[in-house]
Parts: structure tokens; sequence; C-alpha cells
């Protein structure tokens, strides 16, 4: 095993090689030198594991490790800072370090490292949690991933809250709390266990359409087999646990996200995916708990925006599916989980999603019509000048509102002014900082 | 023309539809007769090498598309510099940089941007004294250049530049007020190479005697 020992230490240089390759461009918001050192730091302890062994079983564990590396430096190597946009990773990462954290030798909260990359298309929203944490570093890593073709859309970036429930299920020290709210609340009805979910899947009552699904898919597949090799149940419970960690966090912005994404990738709204139940059990399960956190509130009849937080839930609501049976949670099912997960979230500012004031609102969609990022600044009648901190995820309902209500408007005009403004917003708060 | 003192300044940017500078982080931003402006956070900086020529010809429309689209993305780099990050600016170089702030100026009104006065001393200029049309909505695009011997380094949020406004007399406003609808460079979000070519197509062609 001598060849293969050096053969790997060769690997090794060439990796060491590749990593240094990494500091030509800046990839990171922050700081390069988190993730190089992290990286270098494997590497070394690699090189000391591959070099003190030929043992053909312990060199093959540590290819794996050399292989996880690689994959992760030539990601870094590929992606720089100008292909996603950073003011919105600036704000999602502040959600993240709060709350995707986990027990390590350096301390009880030690928060996960956070990488970020651009790649692929619309179905490429993501985070990659490292599913273990290598036993001689204190840190994991979390790879978020953008669509290099949506840099400038961060309103439909707020499907990442989706993915951050992923983050926290896999690898945080929450994941474990996250998860009892499946025992909890989710596993009653339809998601009693995998034979009611696939009962009401094959049920009579299902609507026509999702029975055409169901004879055009593997004859194999019926109610007693459908989650014994053609879907994976526990799977669909994550999925849906993730889209109310989103919903949390994200708000309205987070189900018009939704709402746009998933009917864009599945248009006919019908059947579900292996990994995730039907789209439109999600999406009306998101449309009833917006309303149950209450982040559907109206303002008066008389108020300036009523008419356009109006047109933005109406236009959500023609994503609801009537028929009863893509209700699948009881009210009650719904608001203890929702509940469950706000009592989690609450507890690390600034993830749960601050409901804003109407006059909020009031001040930022009127600068957006207007074609002025929606920012905290304003000049009083008097002329002083005032400027206020704004939470992000205000200036992304405000763009939502505004998609809704002024349908003339240029979606990539809304969201390149939201982005302005979030990058404007950073330095409001810079300078009202102590 | 008469320019605007600092209190027709603000009166300008206290009404609906009219001067927008946003968003002023500190009212120190504001002298007598103009507004300073903070550098925003993208550098685009021209790239030596590789296919960059400055070359209006190419850039004619009816040109090969994948000649002046080849040369137009290889004739800039440009760096997207977070806030608490900087920026090197090198003796005798060119940085496109935008303005922090976002600009609407109204129909009657003309922006005058130019160097602050404190940065000057340092060797930092604005190359040209830019013109900001009226009905212009978007960033302003600051040309600086360092025309000093050591390099400066440039942080997003420092105030660099100062923007004057004029009054502008109007014989035809219904007229003027059209012509501002076809202005060319409506809501700019960050810098851009300029569109040398346009409309000068005909002296760009080889004429047969």
């Amino acid at each position: 095993m001598v060849v293969a020992q050096e053969f790997l230490l060769q690997e090794c240089k060439n990796l060491r090689d590749l990593l240094d390759k990494t500091l030509r461009y800046k990839y990171e918001y922050a700081e390069s030198r988190i993730f190089y050192d992290e990286c270098s730091e494997r590497l070394a302890s690699l090189e000391r594991a591959i070099g003190a062994t030929t043992d053909a079983d312990a060199l093959g564990h540590e290819v794996i490790h050399l292989n996880e590396l690689a994959d992760l430096i030539c990601r870094l190597e590929r992606s720089s800072i100008s292909e996603h946009s950073w003011p919105f990773v600036h704000e999602l990462k502040r959600i993240a370090s709060a709350i995707c954290t986990e027990d390590t030798l350096a301390g009880s909260n030690t928060p996960n490292e956070i990488y970020v990359l651009a790649d692929g298309g619309l179905h490429t929203y993501r985070i990659h949690p490292e599913d273990r944490r290598p036993s001689y570093t204190k840190k994991r890593l979390l790879t978020i991933v953008f669509p290099k073709s949506l840099k400038h859309f961060v309103l439909l970036h707020s499907i990442l809250g989706h993915e951050l429930g992923h983050a926290i299920w896999r690898c945080s020290k929450h994941g474990s709390e996250m998860r009892q709210q499946v025992e909890t609340h989710i596993r009653e009805g339809v998601f009693a266990s995998p034979a009611a979910t696939a009962a009401h899947i094959y049920s009579h009552s299902a609507p026509s359409k999702e029975k055409t699904f169901l004879g055009a898919c593997d004859p194999q597949m019926q109610a007693t087999t459908l989650f014994q090799g053609f879907a994976d149940w526990r799977a669909w419970c994550e999925e849906i646990l993730c889209d109310l960690v989103g919903l949390v966090i994200f708000g309205p912005s987070f189900v018009a996200s939704e709402c746009e994404l998933l009917s864009s990738m599945n248009p006919a709204m019908t059947g579900f995916g292996a990994q995730h139940p039907p789209t439109a059990w999600r999406l009306n399960y998101l449309l009833d708990g917006a309303k149950i956190l209450g982040h559907d509130a109206r303002p008066p009849v008389s108020h300036p925006l009523r008419a356009d937080i109006d047109a933005f839930w109406a236009h959500l609501e023609d994503f609801r599916s009537t028929d009863p049976w893509y209700s699948i949670f009881t009210e009650d099912q719904l608001r203890r989980a929702l509940n469950g997960m706000k009592a989690l979230l609450s507890r690390y500012p600034p993830a749960e999603y601050p409901i804003p004031t109407f006059e909020r609102l009031e001040h930022l969609v009127p600068m957006l019509k207007r074609k002025i990022p929606p920012v905290g600044f304003r000049i009083a009648n008097d002329g002083s000048l005032n400027c206020e901190n704004v939470d992000f995820r205000h200036i992304l309902f405000s763009g939502w509102i505004t998609k809704a209500s002024q349908p003339t408007m240029p979606v990539d005009k809304i969201n390149q002014l939201c982005e302005h403004a979030i990058m404007q917003q950073i330095a409001v708060d810079i300078s009202l900082a102590p | 023309m008469a320019a605007l003192s600092r209190s027709s300044i603000l009166g300008r940017l206290k009404l609906p539809d009219n001067l927008v500078i946003s968003p002023i982080l500190s009212e120190i931003q504001l002298g007598d007769s103009s507004v300073d402006l903070r550098m925003g956070t993208v550098a685009l900086v021209a790239r030596a090498g590789g296919q960059s020529t400055v070359d209006p010809a190419v850039q004619l429309a009816n040109n090969d598309v994948h000649a002046s689209t080849e040369r137009r993305e290889q004739k800039h780099e440009r760096f997207d510099v977070p806030f608490g990050h900087a920026f090197l600016l090198h003796p005798g170089s060119l940085l496109l940089v935008p303005t922090l702030e976002w600009v609407n100026i109204p129909a009657d009104l003309q922006g005058v941007v130019t160097a602050r006065s404190s940065w000057a001393r340092e060797g930092l200029n604005i190359a040209t004294a830019t013109i900001i049309n009226p009905g212009y909505q978007g960033i302003v695009t600051l040309e600086l250049a360092n025309f000093g011997e050591i390099p400066i380094k440039l942080y997003p949020g420092l105030r660099i530049a100062q923007i004057a406004f004029y009054e502008l007399r109007s014989d035809n406003p219904s007229a003027d007020r059209n012509h501002l609808d076809q202005s060319q460079f409506k809501m700019s979000f960050e810098p851009q190479a300029g569109k040398i070519s346009d409309g000068d197509d005909k002296f760009l062609r080889t004429h047969a005697p």
C-alpha cells in the first residue's frame, strides 16, 4: 500500500496548490481567511493521517475525506463574490449564524461556518450542510447555493428560509428539537403514518388530475408500496417542517417565493417527488400558516396601502387548490407546529420574522412605486434627516406587495431596487451604530 | 441657470415626486449649495490585455455580436467591494464607481457632480465634471482617477464627491418633457461602459469613393 500512500500524499499536495489558487479571487463576503485556514487545517490533518499508515482500510477511509475536501475546494475555486447578491448574503448569514449552531469544544453555541456560491438556474437554491463534522476540526461548513442566473432576484431568495430549515434539521444543536415537532404535531391525521399518507394519496376523494398522475406512474407503485422504494415519507416530513421554518423566518415573502418557484417548476401543480410532498399541499398549508401567524393582517379600508396589500394576498390565494383533498392539516395541528417553530426560532434573534407595522410599509412601498430603493431614510417636514433600521425582510415584503399591485412595473427592476435597498440599508445601519 | 442653495435643496427633497437623494446618512453631507455623495460598493476597472480596446466601431449593433460582446465583457473587470473593505486606486488608473445614493433629478433641474476638494488634494479626481440630466434615475457613476504618485485606498461609504443643482430655463417645457422619456440611462444600478458609438455609426464605416 506504499504506492497508494505516496499517491494520496501527492494528491494532498495537489489540493494545497488548488487551495492557494482560491485566493486569486475574493470569493466570500466576509473573510476568505476562515475557509482557507479551515481547509488548510483539514488538509494538514489528512496528510498526517495518510502519512502515518499503510493499512489499506485506513487509507480507504482517508480517501473519502480527501475527495470531500477536493469537492469543497473546487467549489470555492469556481466561485466569486460578484456572482451572488452579497447584501442578501450579509443578512442571510446573520440569521444562519444565530440558529445554525452546535455544541463543540470551542463553545456551546458555535456557529457553523457559511460558505456561499452561485451555480446553475432556478432549481439550484439549496444549502449543503456537512453531514458530520470532521473529528479534527471545530467547524462544520454550510454551503449556501444561489442560482447564478438569479443574481439580483432577491425577492425569490426568500426561498432559502426553507433551506435554512434543512441546515437546522441536519446539523445544528436544534435538529432534535425540530424533529420532535414532527413527532408531536405533524404525525397526526394524514401524516399519522406512512400508511395513512399513502391512503390519502390513493383515496377515492383525490381530484381526478391527481389520479391521472398516479395512473401514469410506475404500475408497481401502489398505496402499499409508495413509501417502500418510490418515495421517502421521512423526507416528506422534513420538507414540511422546513417549509414551516421558512415561513417563520421570512414571512409573506417566503410564501410568495415558494408559490412562484414551485408553480414555475411544476406548472400543472400535480403529483409529488420522491423527496417532496405534493406541491399543492405545500402551498395550501403555507397560505393557511401565514394566516395563523397573522402575516396577512390588513390595515383599515381607508389606509393608502390597503388595496396594495389586498392585491398581494389575493394574488397568492390564486395558488391555493380549493379541493379539500389538498388541505392535509387541521388548523389546530398547523398552529401547534408553527408555535413550536416560533418558540425555537424566537430564542435566536434575528431568526424569527418581525411583522412590520403598516407605517413601515407605508414608507417603503411608495418609495418603490416611485422607483427609489426602499430604505430606512426620510426627510421630515422640518428638514431634518431621519435614518432608521429596517429589517431586510420588510424590504422584500414591500417588493412583493409592489410586484402584485403594480403589474406594469418590470419585475427585474423591482428586484434590483430591493437589492440596492438592502445594500443601502446596511450603510444606514452602520451609520446608526454607536 | 441658478444654483440651488441648501434650503432650496432641502425644500426640493421634501416635495413628493421631485428631487431625490437617498439615503443621506448625515447632516454633514449637506453643504451650502451641494450635497456630498458617498462611494458605493462596486468598482469597475479597465483591464489591460486580453481583448480590451476602446474602439467605437466594434460596439456597433450591426457588427459581429460575438466580437462586440467579447470586447465589451473583457474590457472591464468588475469588483464588489462590501462595506469595511477597500479598493486600491493606483496612480494613473481610471476607476468607475457608483454613488451609494440613489438620485432622481426632476425635469427642471440639472445636477453637476465634482470631486470634493479634500480628496482632490490627495490626488483623487473625478475625471470629468459629470452632468446629470433632468429625468435621470439611479446611482451616479463617478469616473475616478488617481493623479497623484501613490496608491489611494478607497472605502465604500466615504464621501468622495459632491453634487450641485441648477435650475433649467425652458422655452418649451412639454417638448423637453417628451424628450426626457427617451433618456438613454434610465434607472442605472451600477457603472457601465459608455455607449460611445450610438448615433455616430456613419463615421465608423469605410466609405467607398
